[in-house]
Formats: structure tokens, sequence, C-alpha cells
């Protein structure tokens, strides 16, 4: 299993790099540069140029890359041009956010679709079944940025029950965005959830649970999620990590200060370093989310466990 | 894994408990003032009676990104500085004057040389008095200003900066600047205090003259200030007198526009200096909120390619142009009808400002239409009218009033970035967009000016550059005065751009809400600024 | 030859000795407006310590039979229109949940066909026998429980060390044999092993169910075999009852139904046996197909199959006949008091 850690991490680096290249190449393609967003009325074109090459924006792009990489072997992400501090500590201050909101997302988006899911399952094709369909659909397509705002309007303007933005307040800040990000994945997790529990109560161990004398009850909620749950932590897990990659917009609307909106801002003020380091941070997040949620298949389903000890061991089944 | 179920109940509880928690502690801050000290109804001056916030938030549009009150010149930064440092003089915009500020008297002695006395008694935050060395450093001992500052080129020109004494300084200039004096306002000349800036180079420059000091900057998310108390800006005459009672001031970036209009109304900001003309009719309704519209000092306006566009050569389809905009119409849709129009595009508080033409540009659509005949291209033209995101909705609308001559509008959005490229490559037939405007004549000097690198027109002309040149150089009012009319007459004429109108800044504020300042040019004092519960 | 007894014999009311009584009963459902007849009027009764062998093809409703012993017929879409299940003594049909769930694993077992999905893949063999044995124990700690459980791993010849182990860790003889583990860790009264060895090869199959005599005769469990091979219940059972259609067509000692067959249907199972002492011989199976459950005919069931077949057969539901105490046959040819299947004219 070790090994297999390794091998994953080591993919790591191939990712870096086609990302890295990526965003300069793109960065480049884009119009315009981090200079153009600061030429001011008074500046002639020779101030301009002057700018420019004390950025280092005058250098062709292959060249900047390769320094670029270069300082990342060492553990530099470079220097974001608006700000001019390291994008590590920029991205240091702002990633507690963005987990905390991910965190928050993650946890809405399961206590509702899965009560939901396995409610549907159990009676799949009522009524209920429709409409908790219907309502799984709907918060698909709604889009964050009306459902944001909505939010706001509804509970922090005309009612005063929660704040309208920024994170002062703790866990009642997140609250209002975790449901904004959260309900655009429930509709996702709650069909995983109801098609993992529809295929999971036919199986017939259920049965011979029943005939040894469980009860209904714990016949739904031991022998049949827990391996339901396989696949339904597989898929909460996967959105968890895809938080850490989106969510801009819903932290737009409210000021949440987080990683989302630092790139999106970046690209805008085409501030190369600070969009690549954080996209090659963000990414390796992901990737190792993803690598946890494989590792937790390990521990959580006995069959892929023992695929690890015997191939190490070498043991016969019995 | 077994009771995953129960798990999450308690969680689910935890949340709401919490929920219910805290809607109880918000009821706390809303206690009525009179329950406080036991006192009678309070009158709005008796200040002494009152329970004031101690710690106020403002939101801002824009993002912060630099600290150094000397680097970045716009409104967000300006905003910032004019917390926590000051300049020489100030603006006042309704008079249209220099007034005093760290200097008390002032004379320009030639277009090169100028004279400060300064003001005494004056603290920085690190209690050290304001003195003539501390100027002398501001303008010529930090060397990144020379390169890293947006105001680099007016740090060029100072040749040197003599200490008379503690208290008088002379300017130098390499070559003659008559709108020095003016641009002393500009918040990037702020001044900064020698000794800290020298103790500490990275950050010394935090330490000001001005009411608050900088205690916490994260870029492109919020920056709060601690009152300082032994700031002489408590006690200046023509400003509220005494500390002020707020203890804390945050500016927070909320870059989406209902957000911070919600803030507001939801009583989480002061104060929000950039409402959305939209949103006008929603917040005016609000009874708990006081809505100002502010003249301001930006100006909207369309530019011509005046170098390879399809207007370029063609005198008359420019004329046309000029004469099938509805500019009224524009206003109403854009403004609802309230910015002021006008016909130059110099800020009416600007040196220099001359409306009076002989040849006055109206709405004629018949004229229009006559020119346009007589154009290169009478049966039609295309016009690649290029945007920034929100004046789409103003781009779409001027493709409708073109087309009634065969005008065809292609609009074109980008954003900040892409179109200073969009300039350079010259991919523009026109642009709409929108312009701050400044106290000084100069300001325009780009208009005709082939070096430069905003002159979006791309327009040439060397005989008004060098009119330019001259006024800047122009000590007699009367004489540079006369030349600024001249180059605007001549503007008026050619028509490389066609002024709208000056933009209203739909500002607002909370009620008991005090001491705000807002400016006309967009860049609000909040020194101030105090919150009644 | 034959007797004619009354119909309705006498039974014995509560004659300790019988471990499962169902009475006339009657399993239906109802799937999108259909009605499938599984199980029309079956009874049923399990001495203590015997073996019942329930024979007949896929279809007939024995499974549903076996189900219904244990209240496990799916409510919906399964129906028990009519009928009386005693386990025991105790009246299942009408229990409540909780004296359900006491009864069963604890006087009443079931094994299922399959052993390859009838265990849960996420919990060790161990903890599943377990739970068992905890459920009807309430008071047991777990160590307690999990001695228990690897003692009874050891019981039916796994070695129980193994007890931590998973369920996919097993070939499928080893998962069968945790299956009957687990039904047997409470000592029932009853159990109903439903085809245990089909999913099995021949050899392990062997193995099964000497195993599983060997502990019919430690325990002394009444046992209900459900099979359509005729081979095992000539090994492992005392009695038989031969389903079709819903049906009981014949039932009696397994020397009754073996050697003194009645019933034309019996015949033709037997018949369809291959002749191991003449291998070239063709095969004969009985022609025709399984009427369609949602729609028997109104006569008897096996008539459109019956080489004996008369109007009669055709008209009505055939007569019960008993040839003895124990040996019940429903067939309206026997109305003919000279009528005789070929089966019997040979012997």
């Amino acid at each position: 299993m070790l090994k297999y850690t390794l091998k994953r991490i080591l993919l790591l680096i191939p990712t870096i790099i086609g990302i890295s290249l990526f965003i300069f190449l793109a960065m480049e393609a884009a119009s315009g540069d981090f200079v153009s967003t600061l030429i001011t009325e008074e500046m002639t074109d020779e101030e301009v140029h002057a700018l420019r090459a004390s950025y280092g924006l005058d250098k062709p792009v292959l060249e900047r890359y390769v320094d670029y990489m270069w300082n990342l072997l060492h553990g530099d992400l470079g220097t974001s041009y608006t700000s001019r501090m390291p994008v590590m500590e920029l991205f240091m201050q702002k990633i507690g956010n963005t987990t905390m909101l991910a965190v928050a997302s993650t946890i809405v988006c399961i206590l509702i679709s899965i009560p939901l899911g396995i409610f549907a399952a159990r009676h799949r094709g009522s009524i209920f079944d429709n409409i908790s369909n219907v309502l799984g659909v709907l918060g698909l397509s709604i889009p964050n940025f009306w459902l944001g705002l909505m939010l706001i309007v509804w509970f922090s303007v005309q009612r005063s029950w929660l704040p309208p933005g920024g994170n002062d307040d703790g866990i009642l800040s997140v609250i209002l965005p975790a449901i904004t990000v959260g309900t655009g994945h429930t509709a996702i997790l709650m069909r995983t959830t109801r098609s993992a529990m529809l295929d999971t109560l036919r199986q017939d161990y259920l049965r011979t649970a029943r005939a040894k004398g469980v009860s209904e009850r714990k016949v739904i909620n031991v022998h049949a999620l827990r391996n339901a749950m396989i696949p339904i932590l597989s898929v909460a897990l996967t959105q968890f990590a895809g938080c850490f990659g989106g969510a801009a917009l819903t932290e737009t609307v409210f000021g949440w200060p987080g990683v989302g909106k630092m790139v999106v801002d970046a690209v805008k003020q085409r501030d190369i370093p600070l969009a690549c380091g954080t996209l090659i941070m963000k990414c390796i997040i992901i990737s190792l989310i993803g690598l946890a949620t494989d590792l937790l298949y390990v521990v959580v389903d006995p069959r892929v466990k023992t695929q690890f000890a015997s191939a190490k061991r070498g043991k016969r089944n019995g | 894994m077994k009771n995953v179920k129960r798990t999450l109940s308690m969680v689910l509880a935890l949340i709401l408990a919490l929920t219910l928690l805290a809607g109880c502690g918000e009821q706390k801050e809303t206690t009525p003032a009179g329950t406080q000290g036991g006192n009678t109804p309070v009158e709005t001056t008796a200040e002494v009676a009152k329970n004031y916030k101690k710690k106020i938030v403002i939101g801002v549009a824009n993002p912060m990104t630099d600290d150094d009150p000397q680097g970045l010149y716009d409104n967000m930064h300006a905003t910032m500085v004019n917390l926590s440092h000051n300049q020489l003089l100030t603006y006042n915009f309704e008079k249209r004057e220099l007034e005093p500020e760290l200097a008390v008297e002032w004379k320009a002695e030639d277009a090169k040389t100028y004279w400060f006395k300064l003001r005494q008694g004056v603290k920085f935050s690190n209690g050290e008095e304001m003195k003539a060395e501390d100027v002398q450093f501001s303008f010529t001992g930090r060397e990144k200003l020379l390169t890293e500052s947006t105001q680099s080129a007016t740090f060029k020109k100072i040749e040197s900066v003599e200490i008379i004494n503690d208290y008088e300084v002379r300017f130098h200039l390499k070559t003659g600047d008559a709108d020095f004096l003016t641009r002393m306002y500009i918040q990037t000349f702020a001044i900064v205090s020698k000794k800290a800036c020298e103790a500490d180079p990275n950050k010394g420059y935090y330490v000001g003259t001005g009411g608050w000091k900088m205690t916490d900057f994260v870029p492109s998310d919020h920056v709060t200030y601690q009152r300082v108390d032994t700031s002489w800006v408590w006690d200046r005459d023509g400003y509220i007198k005494g500390i002020n009672p707020t203890e804390e001031l945050e500016l927070r970036y909320q870059p989406e526009a209902s957000t911070r209009t919600a803030a507001l109304e939801a009583k989480q900001i002061a104060a929000n200096a950039s409402i959305d003309m939209a949103e006008y009719d929603v917040v005016s309704a609000n009874k708990d909120l006081e809505i100002t519209l502010l003249p301001a000092e930006v100006l909207d306006y369309l530019i011509i390619n005046m170098n390879n566009g399809v207007a370029a050569k063609d005198d008359n389809l420019r004329l046309a142009i000029a004469y099938a905009l509805n500019i009224d119409e524009a206003n109403a849709f854009a403004q609802e009808g309230l910015a002021k129009k006008t016909l130059t595009i110099w800020g009416s508080s600007q040196y220099g400002y001359f409306d009076d033409f002989e040849n006055k540009l109206e709405f004629n659509l018949d004229k229009a239409k006559e020119y346009m005949s007589k154009s290169k291209n009478p049966s039609g033209v295309d016009f690649k009218l290029y945007v920034t995101n929100n004046y789409e909705p103003m781009a779409t609308l001027l493709q409708g009033q073109l087309k009634k001559i065969g005008v065809n509008v292609i609009v074109k959005q980008t954003d900040k970035a892409g179109m200073a490229e969009v300039v350079k490559n010259g991919e523009h037939d026109g642009i709409f967009m929108s312009i701050t405007l400044q106290a000084i004549g100069d300001r325009f000097h780009f208009v005709c000016n082939p070096n430069s690198a905003t002159n979006r027109a791309l327009y040439e002309n060397p005989e008004m550059l060098a009119k330019f040149d001259a006024a800047l150089q122009e000590v007699d009012d009367a004489k540079r005065k006369e030349l600024y009319k001249e180059i605007q007459i001549e503007l008026n004429e050619v028509k490389p751009y066609i002024p709208f109108f000056y933009e209203v800044l739909v500002v607002g504020k909370n009620k008991g809400v005090e001491g705000e300042q807002f400016l006309p040019d967009n860049k609000p004092d909040y020194t101030y600024i105090r919150w009644a519960e | 030859m034959e007797k004619t007894i009354n119909a309705t014999a006498a039974v014995k009311k509560e004659d300790p000795e019988v471990v499962l009584s169902i009475k006339n009963l009657t399993v239906q459902f109802k799937i999108e407006k259909e009605i499938v007849e599984a199980v029309n009027d079956v009874s049923i009764e399990l001495k203590k310590g015997k073996t019942l062998g329930l024979v007949g093809e896929t279809g007939a409703g024995k499974t549903t039979t076996a189900l219904a012993a244990l209240n496990l017929v799916p409510n919906p879409p399964g129906i028990i229109k009519s009928g009386e299940i005693r386990v025991c003594g105790k009246d299942v049909l009408h229990m409540k949940k909780k004296e359900l769930e006491k009864v069963r694993g604890y006087d009443i077992a079931m094994i299922f066909q399959d052993p390859m999905s009838s265990l849960n893949p996420v919990f060790t063999v161990g903890y599943q026998i377990a739970e068992s044995i905890r459920i009807h124990n309430p008071g047991m700690k777990k160590e307690e429980a999990f001695e228990k459980a690897k003692d009874m791993l050891e019981v039916v010849g796994i070695d129980r060390a193994r007890a931590n182990e998973y369920p996919h860790q097993f070939s499928g003889g080893m998962k069968q044999r945790v299956v009957i583990a687990i039904a047997l860790a409470c000592d029932p009264q009853v159990l109903i092993a439903d085809e245990p060895t089909t999913a099995l090869d021949v050899t392990i199959q062997a193995q099964v169910m000497d195993m599983m005599r060997d502990l019919k005769e430690k325990y002394g469990t009444g046992t209900i075999m459900i099979t359509h091979d005729l081979g095992i219940v000539a090994e492992s059972c005392d009695d038989v009852a031969v389903m079709y259609a819903g049906r009981i067509v014949e039932q009696g000692t397994l020397d009754e139904v073996f050697n003194d067959t009645r019933h034309p249907y019996t015949e033709g199972l037997f018949n369809s046996l291959p002749n191991i002492k003449n291998r070239a011989a063709k095969l004969h199976p009985i022609k025709g197909l399984m009427p369609d459950p949602t729609n028997l005919p109104k006569g008897c069931a096996f008539a459109p199959r019956c080489k004996y077949a008369t109007d009669a057969c055709r008209e009505r539901q055939p007569s019960t006949r008993h040839f003895s105490e124990t040996h019940i046959v429903r067939c309206t040819a026997y109305d003919d008091p000279d009528f005789m299947i070929e089966r019997s004219r040979k012997s």
C-alpha cells in the first residue's frame, strides 16, 4: 500500500507540470498582461516598457516558464504581481477559509442527500421519490449566484438572522455560502445514495439478516447502509475535492475570502505567479483528497483491503 | 461508520443550536441608547450621551493590493491613504481651490520652483513631529518610487527638495510643471516619516500623520486601522473636533455589488460609496438608509480611433456619429437621467474648464444622416466598438442609436488588461469608457501624444501637444487658461472624443452614521466616520 | 389396494412433536394488476427431528412456502391470503414484529440457495454468526458471543482462527458452511434448507450433505429440505411432499412416495431421471411447461400435461385421497377405482 501511495504522489509531478504550462500559455494567449492593468494616463510608452521589464514580462513566455519551474523546484511558488507578496503566504491566508467552506458545504450536502436518498430508495416509485428527484434537479439547475443572492436577501436583509457575507461571525457566516454550494451537489449525491441503496436493498444478505431475526431498522441502517456507504462516500469525497477547485462564484457573492475568488481575481489582473501558484496548490490538494478517497476504500471495503494484504503476503484464498 | 446517521443528526442539531444561540446574541447589539445611561432622550448634536460603535466596517468595490501609500494610485488606495496619511495640500472640489493640509502657505516662484511652509506640531503615529526632512525624504528618499509608483513621472521630475529650516522647504524641478501645486493633493504624495522608513525599510511607510494607522492588510480581502489619538486631524479647523469615538475601522472588499448593498441594508457595513445605479430605487426606498446622489468626477465618453479606425480619415462619418448619438437617452438609460451632460472632456472641477463653444453638439438625426451621406461610406459601415463589462448595456444602446444612420456597431467586450492590447494593436474603431478626472490642468496631455500608453484615440496632433507642453510651463494664470481653451475648442471641432456626461455616484450610509466624506472624485475620506447606535 | 380414508383426518392440535405446522396456506403476488397464485392451499406438518423433502420444479412455490414460515414474504407485492402457520406452537403470521424477530433465527432458521450472495461482504464471518447469537441472548457480552461463533465454525468444519476473515476469502462450499453455522447458532427447532447444494459442485455437495446429516443427528433439528433433486431426497429425507403449481400433489413417507408412487406428476419426475444402467437410452422429460401462475386452469393444474387426464380432471379441482394415514394424493383420476399409473403397474 505504501508503494501505491508513493506512486500516486509521484503522479503529481507531471500533473503540476501540465497545469503550470497550461496557465502560462493560456495567460499568454489572453490579451494584455499585468502591466496593461497598471497603465495610467501619465505614463509614456518608454515608462511602460521599463515597467514591463521590471516585472520580467518582456522575456518570452517559455523563458519565464522555465524560471518559474526552477523556482518551484526550490519550493518557491513565486511572488504575486499585484500585491508583491509571496504566493505561498497569500495562499495560506485564504486556504483555511476555503477549507471551512468546503467542509461545511459537504456536511450540508450529506445531511440533505443521504436521508433523502435512503428514503427515496425505500419508497421507490412513490410520489416522494419523484418529488425528491425534482428537487435534486432543481438544486443542480439553480445558478449558485442567484441562490446566494436570494439567501442573502431573505436571511440577512429581510430578517437579520444571518450575516450577509464575510467571515466575521464564524460558523454563522458559513451557513449561507455552504447552503449555496451544497445544494448544487445534492442532486448528484442524492442520486448516488438512492441507486446505491436500491442496489443494496436487493441483496440476498439482507434476507439472511432478516431470517436471523435482525430488526428491520438495523437491517437498513447497519447491514444495508454499511455497504451502500462505499460508493456514497466516494462521491461525497469527490465533491468535497471539487469544492476546492470551484466555488469562486459563491465566494465572490458572499465576499468569502477564499482561494477560489483569489484565482479569478488573479486571472482578471493577469497575475501569472498568483494564478499559477494557487492552481498548483489546489491541484495538489485535490489530488491528495483523491488519493485519500482511494485509500479509504481500502479501509472501508474488506474486499479491497485483503487484495492489498494478500498481494503483499501472497496468501491463497481458503 | 456504524452510527453514521446518528453522528450526522448530532451535527445538524449542533448547527441548529448554534444558530439559535447566535440569534439571541444579535439582539443584544440593538439595545437603544436610552437604556445605557438612563439619560433623557438625546439630541443628535449632544454626542456625549450617544453610544458609538467601537468598530466600523465599510464595504468597498475594488481590491486592496498595495499597502504603500506612495505606490498605487486609484480610488481604493486613495481611500486607504486618506485615513493614514496627509499630503501638503488638499483640494476643495466645490470651490475649485487648493487648501492647506500639512503645508499652511505655499508659492509658485516660477514653473520649476515651489516653496512651502509647513504646519507645526503635527505628530506622526510613532510620536515624532513632522518636519522638513520628512517632506524631503517623502519626495526624494525612496528610490523605488522612481519605478514602482504610478506617479513616478512626477517623482522623476523633482531635482531636489531644499530644506530651508525645520518648517520650510523649496522644491526644485527639472522641468517646468504648472500643475505641480495642484498635484500635491493627490494621495500618492503622502508625507511619510523619514525616521520610521529608515528604521524599517520594508514597512516604515505605515507611519503617517493621519488619524488612523494600518494594522492588518490582507490583499484582496480587507485592511484594518486603529485610531491614532495623537493625530492633528482631531483638532483641525473646518472639520469635526474631538477624538473620533470609533476605535477601529475596516475597509472590506466586497466585489459583488448586490452583496455590498445587502450588507449595507443588513447593517453589516456603515457606508457604501459604490452602489450600483440599478439598485438606486431599492435603497432609496429603505428608510434606514441615507442615500445621496453625488455628481462624480468621472467622465463617460466615446473614443474614436483616429489612426486606422473606420472613422479616422472620415470627418463626415465622425460628425454623423456625433449627431446621431442621443445622449439624453443614454443618460436616462444608464444614470436615470441624473447625470450632468458635458460638451468638453475636461472635468467640471478641472483647471481650465471651458464649454462655451460656437458649435455646440446636439442630438440631430437629420444632420447626422446628412453628414453620413457625405461620408466615404454613405450606404453604411461597420464600427467595432470595444467596452469593458459594465458598459456593455450602454454599447447595446448606442448600437441601436447608430443603426438609424446605417452605422453597424459590432460590440466587443474585453477586460481592463485586454483593452490595453486592443489599443496597442489598433483593433478598435471606437471605445466607450469612463475616465477619472483630476483637478490638474494637464490631465489630458495624453490625448494627442503619440508616445503615450493611454492615447486610446491614437490621435496625433503636434501643435496641440506643443500647447499642452507650453501650458505646463506657463505660470501666468490667464495665459494658461487661454491655451487650454484653444485645445478644447479644437477637440470639439475634430471630435476624436465625444463626451457624454459626468457619472452620478450613488452613495449610501446607515442611519446614525456621521462624519463620512463622500467626495466627487470617488475617493472618500472616512477619517471622521462614527456610528451612533 | 387403496384405502379411502375420510379426507379430514384429525390432526392432533397441540402435538409437541410438531415443530412446524402450515395449514391451508395461500400466498399471492400482486404485480402490476396481475395476480400470481404462488401457493395454493398448502398444508405441511414437520415433526421434531424429522426431515421433510419439499420437491418440485422451479416456480412450484417451494421457496415462497418456506419464506412464509418465517413471515419473510416481501410485503409488496406478496400477500398471504389465508392460512395458519405455527412454529413450535407460535402463530407467526399474526405476531408483533418484535416477537417475530425473536422467533426468527431462534426457533426457526433458514439457509438459502446461493451462498455467494447470502453473506454480507463487509462483516467478518465471525461477526455474522455472533450477531445471531447476540440477538437471541441479549445479556451476552460481545466477546462471549464471538467465542461461541468460533465454536460454531468448528462444528461446521472450519478452522476457528478464520472467524476474523471476510466472506470473499472463502470458497463456495465453505461459505455455505458458514451460512449453516449462522442458521444453527441458536439451535433452532426448525431448519429450512432451500436448495442448499444447488449452487455447489457435486463433490462439495456430498460434503455439505454429510455435514448436515451429522448435525441433524447431533442437534435433532427438524428440517425441511427444499430441492428438485430426487437423489438428495432419497439420501436425507424421512418424508416427502411434491409440489406443482403451488399445490401439494402428493405427500407421504419416503418409502410411500418413492416405492408407491401414485400421482402422475411424481411419476413423470421419476421417469425423467436418467437411467445409470442404460446410458444410451433417450431421456423422457415431462411434455409441456408449467402453467402460467397468473392464469391457472380451473381444473387440475397438471391436466394439460397429464397423459391420464380426463374431462373430469379438467373440470374441477382434484379430489384429495388418502392411501394411508400419511400418504395423501390429489388426483381426480383416482375417482375411477381401477385407475393405476404405469409405475404402479410395474411394481
